[in-house]
């Protein structure tokens, strides 16, 4: 068994002018963990390097106690990526496109197939094996990445984006799924920008903004450091304004659907007035809400100075 | 929804202790790679349409066959071709075959092969490919063999099939020459075929593949492999026109180039003297169509080094 998931020391990356990761130092320990950010956070960079797929400026990088890019051919056979975009081979059936991935892994031809169909089976698409994937719902093709992922075995599980696009129903089955995989002994990396599914299956967390790391631990912990009380605000009027005015002020807050969640002390209540009133927004609503992980992540990312977060949300 | 309730998988699909541990022996890489030739020649030949485009190699071959066979069955033709025999195998039968099959070569592989790579690229499954263990190297070695696999052995079985015919009507002496001799002729002559079509399928097939390096859509490869091979034509006539009407620039039509090879072969076992200026435009269109080969892989190659893969690649 490996003694971590990956283990990256001041490690950069840089893309012309664009620095996609600045000196990430981190271990990632074995079982679920959750990779949150906003987009352009350095996500997918990490995840490329963590498959060999390009190499560090600077720095060292081990997956599963393997040095990169040293070890890269051999990781990627340790590894099963589901990636996040709308990624098969043209024109196979569920069953090809998961026995051609298999073999790909270096899975003997003569274990391909049962392995495929186990894989099929366990991520529920037994019924459609034989169907092309072209004619697949989203929800059967995101599946289907994932047995392709799974049927050679991985010890370690890369999903990027794996419920994104699903109805709650297909969401709720796709983290069962990997909840189930990482009981039975995979590791899971999961990156997502839904929260709720960190939440749901994640042991550690890691929140990057701007290419660095803005928290990694464990889930616990990203709680607890989370305190704080909140105001769940529903206003009416140019909410844009009103984050505008908050941000100015040093407010934290971010928009939650038709809400605004603000992080103020109750005693400090006025000057939550005062910005709707400096924004020209009416409140039809106001009541104190103990901070969750969306208005936590909110805090982590804007305490990095990415003023995008809020978008995210 | 937290952990504890979430729902259960709808089965039990795990073998206690762990999901699906790999016990067998992975394979090694050259295995990989073989395995690899051939699943990309497979899937080249998946569809219908490239399986009829397959068999029209020896198809042309069995219609030749069939002319020949019926040939040698006229005594009247037979006395006209008398000593001429070998001339004909020479300078008509395998040059009007090489001829035809590598236009049915230009064809499939502008449908079957120049679109691969940028299928892949469009597709995502270029990502799929790199996430597993696999090296940029494999995949396109993989890709340039399997294309040349296929060419190859349309080419040289309609080619190889024909000789065996033509053996099988004039028999193996063709003049009056030895039967030592004539083994030799038709021994050479298979061979040359084979190497010939080896050469062929191999350039064809690079820049075949190359196209997709240039443009990255499966319209735009076949087209523009379709358009480098149209555009030569009138090319040569140009430079034909401005440099003097001589063979040097009649093997920048790059059929004519690759044809020249083939003829060169015929040319060497022919009886009849070698025509002016056939080395020449054999040596130039073999080196055109090396060197476009070259360039090709060179340009796939770099197009691998930073290949497009993941969110905007297409």
């Amino acid at each position: 068994m490996p003694t971590s998931l990956a283990s990256l020391t001041n490690v950069s990356k840089r893309f012309g002018e664009v620095e996609a990761l600045r000196g990430v130092t981190m271990t990632l320990p074995t079982g679920v963990v959750g990779l949150l950010g906003p987009n352009g956070a350095g996500k997918s960079t990490l995840f490329r390097l963590l498959l060999g797929l390009d190499r560090a400026d600077t720095g060292e990088i081990q997956v599963l106690d393997l040095p990169l890019p040293q070890e890269a051919v051999r990781v990627r056979g340790l590894i099963g990526y589901m990636p996040e975009d709308d990624s098969l081979f043209p024109d196979m059936t569920a069953t090809e496109q998961v026995v051609h991935a298999a073999q790909l892994s270096g899975v003997p031809p003569m274990d391909a197939t049962p392995r495929a169909h186990q894989a099929l089976d366990l991520v529920g698409l037994t019924d459609n094996r034989y169907r092309k994937a072209s004619g697949f719902s989203l929800g059967q093709r995101q599946r289907l990445r994932l047995a392709m992922a799974l049927c050679h075995g991985p010890q370690l599980l890369i999903v990027d984006e794996p419920t994104a696009g699903l109805d709650p129903d297909g969401r709720a089955q796709m983290l069962a799924l990997l909840a189930e995989i990482a009981k039975q002994g995979a590791s899971v990396l999961l990156s997502t920008h839904i929260l709720a599914d960190v939440e749901a299956i994640c042991g550690y967390v890691v929140l990057m903004t701007r290419g660095q790391v803005s928290f990694a631990g464990p889930m616990s912990r990203f709680r607890a450091s989370t305190g704080g009380p909140s105001f769940q605000l529903r206003p009416t009027g140019d909410v844009e304004r009103l984050l505008q005015v908050f941000k100015a002020k040093g407010i934290v807050a971010a928009q939650q659907d038709d809400e605004v969640m603000v992080q103020l002390p109750p005693e400090r209540v006025d000057e939550l007035w005062q910005a709707c009133a400096d924004a020209g927004v009416g409140v039809s609503g106001l009541k104190p809400a103990e901070e969750d992980m969306a208005s936590a992540f909110v805090r982590h990312v804007q305490n990095a100075g990415n003023l995008d977060a809020q978008r995210l949300l | 929804m937290t952990q504890e309730t979430l729902p259960p998988p709808s089965r039990a699909f795990f073998h206690p202790g762990g999901f699906a541990k790999l016990d067998a022996k992975p394979l090694s890489d050259a295995e990989r790679l073989r395995w690899l030739i051939g699943m990309f020649a497979r899937l080249q030949l998946r569809s219908l349409t490239s399986k009829l485009t397959a068999v029209s190699f020896p198809l042309g071959a069995v219609a030749g066959a069939a002319v020949i066979a019926l040939l040698t069955r006229i005594p009247q033709l037979m006395e006209l071709l008398g000593d001429d025999r070998r001339v004909f195998v020479t300078d008509k039968a395998m040059p009007i075959l090489f001829g035809m099959n590598l236009l049915t070569a230009f064809l499939q592989t502008t449908i079957w092969v120049a679109p691969v790579i940028a299928s892949d690229v469009q597709s995502g499954a270029l990502l799929l490919y790199f996430s597993r263990p696999l090296r940029r190297r494999d995949y396109l070695l993989a890709r340039f063999l399997s294309a040349t696999l296929v060419t190859w052995l349309e080419l040289a079985s309609a080619a190889v099939l024909l000789v065996l015919v033509q053996i099988a009507s004039f028999g193996i002496v063709l003049d009056h020459g030895t039967t030592l001799g004539g083994l030799l002729f038709w021994a050479i002559l298979a061979v040359g075929e084979v190497l010939v079509s080896l050469f062929a399928a191999a350039v064809i097939s690079a820049v075949a593949l190359g196209c997709s390096s240039l443009a990255r859509s499966t319209n735009g490869a076949p087209l523009l492999f379709a358009g480098l091979l149209l555009g030569s034509i009138p090319l040569a006539l140009v430079l034909g026109n401005v440099g003097g009407d001589g063979p040097l620039w009649q093997s920048f039509n790059l059929s004519q180039g690759l044809n020249a090879v083939h003829t060169l072969l015929m040319a060497l076992l022919s009886p009849q003297p070698m025509p002016n200026g056939l080395v020449t435009k054999a040596l130039v269109g073999a080196l055109i169509w090396t060197g476009l080969a070259v360039g090709s892989w060179q340009l796939l190659v770099r197009l691998l080094r930073n290949p497009p893969m993941g969110k905007g690649r297409a």
